[in-house]
């Protein structure tokens, strides 16, 4: 069990020592604090991985179908997310933000043991469910990151105020076009998870869980909700900037309303 | 051979006075041979910039050099004593060396980080090396400094930030577009302002120019330096919808562009952003514009905002470009100072290797001529090593310690003649990276005339 845990340890590390490399290139933007960072991140997301591996080689079952693991598996796809998009926009300043979700969301998965939680008579469509899940989440919390960011620089720009955030942010047009792709990718996803959802619900002791179910239900469909009328106006009524980003933000808190019944129920 | 610096400034003098005492680029190849021919001038180096006038010199004696400096600006531009005793300054040694530095790195500019200067700095030194005035010294130093300057540029943020209104006019559009390529800019009016803003830019990319006027005639006649088109002022909504980017300075005492007509562009356009950069002055765009979703409106107080907050950003790099600088300006004492030791290290290898060989032919002559060639070889070859194996700690001692110490003690334990006035200059041209050679020797015989 040494190894898991060394690597547990290493990972978290890693992904913090990124996490002050992106805040500190953001207080004072120097090129090789944020070239080290992303270096960091992606070694942090290959220790990651194997510690993942060694957890699946250990429990003999696919690591991200209990709580514990699902999380720290959207915290990895995540960060492979956000590497990604840096390959086509470099975003040093959206880094700041993203690696403290990490490891927030690595944190909040260790207070769930492994093993726990989610019923397992739904055979394959439980890990499909999840997994579906899981990328989709990664991508609107990626959408939800910029969005944020789209909001904060829009206003900075409007109010005329030139600070760090002028300075450090990317432009609008980037921020936007990040986010579209971002629910572009989530959101196919997002739908099949739903479905998924639908039966695998069906399939176990509905008495148990209905009500937690119910609620889970009806906050992914508000996600979905929410998704589709952001794509629908951008593309029949040319929506985007500050709109889009409002409503991708109440997308993404109803897709972590779901996540957040299973973490108390 | 220490550098010494002596200059006017936008620091110490008026425009008035830097006019009078700068050199114009024809006169430069025959003022820097002139300079070449000061007796106590070894190399030579001159800056004339519409900023600043100042003389270089490398010299053995560098008070003096300083002086005939100061008189030859005075002679050549008529300038009296105490005009430049008021205007001019003086640098000396590692204070000098510092000085070109930061004057290559932009950072004794008027405006902090502004790139001409590199420009400047280069021709300077191409023009003299043409004169045939620069030799190791100056030749390390240039090389030094273009290389800091270089350092400067891309690895602090000096000149990373816009601080004129064009340039901040294209920071502002790349902040709410991004990418500038295939956008439209709008130019309404003709103004210079506006039309040197459109001209960055169509450097950065844009692709397509559209001007109106009141006069149609104008707005065909500016758009054509643009190779873009012209229209009359009563097209302006319906471009204002094909547009990206909208430069305003017309003449118009009342608001050209007004939240109504905002709204309906905005609504024709789909929403894309547009971005009002309004330069006139009574403004020409209704400030309340800017309360439009996906509209950004910026007039002069806020390009002048902009510009504020780049310079305070730029003033903060500046703190590590000058360690950089500093650090810099040391290594090239350092390695200045080594140079000292050369002609004393090339004295010590002279004759320990020719006492060396001189053994070696001893010791073949009483062999007689029972030895063959390859043996020959190989005995001078042995007698020349073990000659350098002995003198490389003593090199190395020389190298690494204080080179007046140094020198002094060499020449005292290994019994070497004191050093002549040109030895320093002849040696210097067999010590390694000496480019410039003939350039150097002719420096070397006319010190001694």
């Amino acid at each position: 069990m040494l190894l898991p845990r060394l690597l547990h340890g290493a990972t978290f590390l890693t992904y913090a020592v990124a996490a002050v490399l992106y805040l500190a290139n953001l207080v004072k933007e120097r090129k090789p604090v944020a070239r080290a960072a992303r270096w960091t991140l992606g070694g942090a997301a290959l220790l990651h991985l194997s510690q993942l591996l060694a957890d699946w080689a250990l429990v003999a079952e696919v690591p991200f179908t209990d709580i514990h693991g699902a999380l720290s598996s959207l915290a990895l796809l995540l960060v492979v997310g956000y590497l990604l998009v840096g390959l086509r926009a470099e975003m040093p300043a959206a880094g700041a933000f993203i690696t403290p979700g990490v490891l927030a969301l690595l944190v909040i998965s260790e207070f769930k043991a492994p093993g726990s939680t989610l019923p397992a008579q739904a055979g394959v469509i439980r890990p499909i469910h999840i997994a579906m899940a899981m990328v989709g989440t990664a991508a609107f919390f990626i959408a939800f990151v910029v969005a944020v960011m789209y909001l904060v620089l829009e206003r900075a720009l409007k109010e005329k105020k030139f600070g760090a955030v002028y300075h450090r942010f990317p432009s609008l047009d980037v921020l936007d076009s990040v986010n579209y792709r971002a629910i572009v990718v989530g959101f196919p996803l997002l739908t099949l998870g739903i479905v998924t959802g639908a039966l695998f619900a069906r399939k176990i002791d509905a008495s148990v869980t209905l009500n937690a179910s119910h609620l889970q239900y009806g906050l992914a469909v508000l996600a979905w909700l929410f998704f589709a009328v952001v794509l629908n106006a951008r593309i029949t009524a040319g929506w985007r900037g500050r709109r889009t980003a409002l409503l991708t933000i109440g997308g993404f808190a109803s897709a972590l309303g779901v996540l957040a019944v299973y973490l108390v129920r | 051979m220490p550098l010494v610096c002596i200059g006017l400034s936008h620091r110490t003098a008026p425009l008035d006075v830097r006019e009078k005492l700068t050199f114009p680029e024809p006169e430069l190849a025959d003022t820097l041979r002139e300079l070449g021919t000061l007796p106590a001038v070894r190399e030579a180096l001159l800056f004339s910039t519409c900023n600043r006038t100042e003389l270089y010199a490398v010299s053995e004696v560098p008070e003096e050099a300083a002086g005939e400096l100061r008189n030859f600006l005075a002679r050549k531009r008529g300038a009296g004593d105490e005009l430049l005793g008021k205007v001019l300054y003086e640098h000396h040694g590692e204070a000098a060396v510092r000085h070109l530095f930061r004057v290559s790195s932009s950072l004794d500019s008027m405006v902090l980080g502004e790139p001409q200067i590199l420009g400047q700095v280069k021709s300077a030194y191409a023009a003299a090396r043409e004169a045939g005035v620069v030799a190791q010294v100056l030749t390390r130093c240039m090389e030094r400094a273009l290389s800091v300057a270089k350092q400067v540029r891309t690895e602090t943020g000096i000149a990373r930030n816009a601080v004129s209104v064009s340039y901040v006019a294209v920071e502002l559009a790349r902040k709410v577009l991004g990418d500038l390529e295939s956008r439209t800019v709008l130019l309404v009016g003709a103004g210079k302002m506006g039309e040197l803003s459109a001209t960055h830019l169509r450097q950065a990319g844009a692709a397509r120019v559209l001007v109106v006027n009141r006069s149609r005639e104008r707005a065909e006649e500016m758009a054509r330096r643009f190779d873009g088109e012209g229209h009359g002022l009563e097209r302006l909504e319906s471009l204002m919808v094909e547009a990206d980017v909208v430069l305003t300075s017309t003449a118009s005492k009342d608001f050209v562009i007004r939240p109504d007509m905002m709204q309906r562009v905005i609504r024709a356009r789909r929403r894309r952003s547009l971005v009002l950069v309004d330069i006139a002055v009574p403004r020409d765009v209704d400030p309340r514009c800017n309360e439009v979703d996906n509209v950004y409106v910026y007039d002069m107080d806020d390009l002048n905002k902009v510009i504020q907050a780049n310079l305070q950003a730029r003033q903060q790099e500046a703190q590590g470009a000058e360690r950089m600088v500093a650090e810099e300006a040391a290594r090239f004492e350092q390695w200045l100072a080594r140079q000292k030791v050369v002609p004393t290290i090339v004295a010590l290898r002279e004759r320990y290797v020719a006492m060396a060989r001189a053994e070696a032919e001893k010791t073949l002559a009483s062999l007689g001529g029972s030895v063959d060639d390859k043996t020959r070889a190989a005995m001078l070859r042995l007698a020349e090593g073990l000659a350098n194996k002995f003198l490389h700690q003593p090199t190395a001692a020389l190298q690494r310690g204080d080179p007046d110490q140094g020198v002094v003690a060499a020449r005292m334990l290994f019994d070497l003649p004191a050093a002549e006035e040109g030895a320093e200059g002849d040696a210097a041209e067999d010590a390694p990276r000496a480019p410039a050679a003939a350039a150097a020797g002719g420096a070397g015989t006319k010190g001694r005339s």
